[in-house]
């Protein structure tokens, strides 16, 4: 795949991160509505500004369009470190794979709270509560991507040093950190609430962080990525099985 | 425009591979985090805070804090043993260690136990849910460590020990020593403050 195609798919990454924060704010989610929120006070904030977050919702389905080439890229630069059983490669794009759907299903349950908000206000609140518990809590997807990104990086010792190693150790890290996500299923407030301190501010910033880091680093990656010398070899590989002529 | 000498030169270096300082400093950060709500929590409502504080065991606490730090020196002289090429000393040190977290995480279950046979539950009050979550999470931390020292045991019982090997060891017991730093912190923040 040509050079320009590779920067273009990973500057999709940060352009995800920047449509998914205007997104936010648009449906007045920096913080999401608190959890300990009584039915009547979720109903009356998604009759606030409704068309606003209607919007939100659409460009947050715009945004998770553009994760998919991101996790292309970093997966076609993760394949030049793990050589010919990319275990690790394939790992990621299953990760990165369900990070789409990470974002679409809650998208839609929570659409389906701003479609009809003049109902019975307990309904509003469940579909809320079936947005937002995975939004935030659903750390399946981050965590397979980033463990097999981490993997990925520091077992390959032998092919090229695509990614320096401590990116390979931040991938580890957060796949981790995104563990505790899993708490906001106990609580209906405080730091580990869907809208707290630590599971909601912290992984935001550390999940915008890592688009920003990847994103430098795969630029990086596919700067020493020599396309041309791949596309030679390529066609030597062709034309030694007979299907070009020499 | 100064020539400055490379690190090594100089005598100073980072022990262990220099990436791993990304996974530990993170770690921190996060646990920094998590530090401030604790000391945010107590301003709010001190009486509350210390009523709490209260239900829990300073004794089990401390004894715990003893266990981590007795695991840190077993570590620290382990590695001194790894690096004068004494890798079965430094697999026994390091086995002292895993021995030192497992009593650890039994002591911390008999607390947690014995805070839930008394009805303290997480969501009783904000000082629970931190009280739970955040040696939870530390509790997570330690589990993941004995992993890891059990890496640096297989580690040692190579021999003979590159410095590649030795770095490797030493990015081990840079995360084990993280792990010993967090709990001293919660231990005061948990147990003593206010």
């Amino acid at each position: 795949m040509s050079t320009r195609v590779q920067v273009w798919c990973a500057w999709c990454g940060p352009v995800f991160a920047t449509v998914l924060f205007v997104a936010l704010l648009l449906m007045d989610f920096l913080p999401p509505p608190s959890p300990g929120m009584s039915a009547g006070e979720v109903a009356a904030f998604w009759r606030q500004d409704l068309d606003l977050k209607r919007a939100g919702l659409v460009l947050m389905l715009l945004g998770s369009c553009l994760t998919a080439p991101f996790v292309v890229v970093v997966a076609a630069q993760l394949r030049r470190m793990e050589g010919d059983r990319p275990v690790m490669t394939w790992m990621q794009l299953i990760g990165g794979g369900l990070g789409i759907f990470a974002i679409v299903l809650p998208t839609f349950m929570l659409a389906a709270a701003a479609y009809r908000p003049e109902r019975d206000p307990e309904i509003t609140q469940a579909l809320t509560d079936l947005g937002l518990l995975p939004f935030i809590g659903n750390f399946v997807a981050a965590t397979i991507q980033c463990l097999a990104i981490g993997v990925g990086i520091l077992a390959s010792r032998q092919g090229p040093q695509v990614y320096d190693r401590w990116v390979g150790y931040l991938n580890v890290w957060l796949a981790f950190a995104f563990l505790p996500g899993g708490l906001v299923l106990f609580f209906h407030g405080g730091a580990f609430g869907w809208s707290g301190v630590l599971n909601f501010w912290v992984v935001a910033t550390i999940f915008g962080g890592w688009f920003v880091v990847m994103t430098w680093a795969t630029l990086r990656a596919v700067r020493t990525d020599d396309v041309p010398a791949l596309a030679a070899r390529h066609r030597v590989a062709a034309v030694q099985r007979e299907e070009l002529p020499a | 425009m100064s020539v400055r000498a490379p690190a090594a030169e100089r005598g100073r270096r980072i022990p262990g591979e220099a990436g791993v300082w990304v996974f530990i400093l993170g770690d921190m950060l996060v646990f920094a985090v998590l530090f401030g709500v604790l000391v945010a929590t107590q301003a709010d409502d001190p009486a509350l805070y210390e009523r709490s504080q209260n239900e829990l065991h300073v004794g089990l606490g401390a004894l715990n804090t003893a266990w981590l730090l007795t695991s840190s020196l077993a570590v620290a002289l382990g590695v001194r043993a790894a690096r004068a090429q004494d890798g079965g000393a430094a697999a026994r040190l390091f086995l002292a260690a895993v021995g030192c977290a497992i009593a650890f995480i039994a002591f911390k279950a008999v607390e947690y136990a014995d805070l839930l046979g008394a009805g303290h539950g997480a969501r009783e009050n904000d000082f629970f849910q931190y009280f739970y979550c955040a040696t939870g999470l530390h509790l997570l931390h330690v589990a993941i460590g004995i992993g890891v020292l059990g890496a640096a045991i297989r580690l040692v019982r190579r021999p003979p020990l590159s410095s590649r090997d030795l770095g490797a060891v030493e990015s081990c017991t840079s995360y084990w020593h993280m792990v010993d730093l967090l709990w001293i912190v919660l231990f005061a923040l948990l147990y003593l403050l206010g």
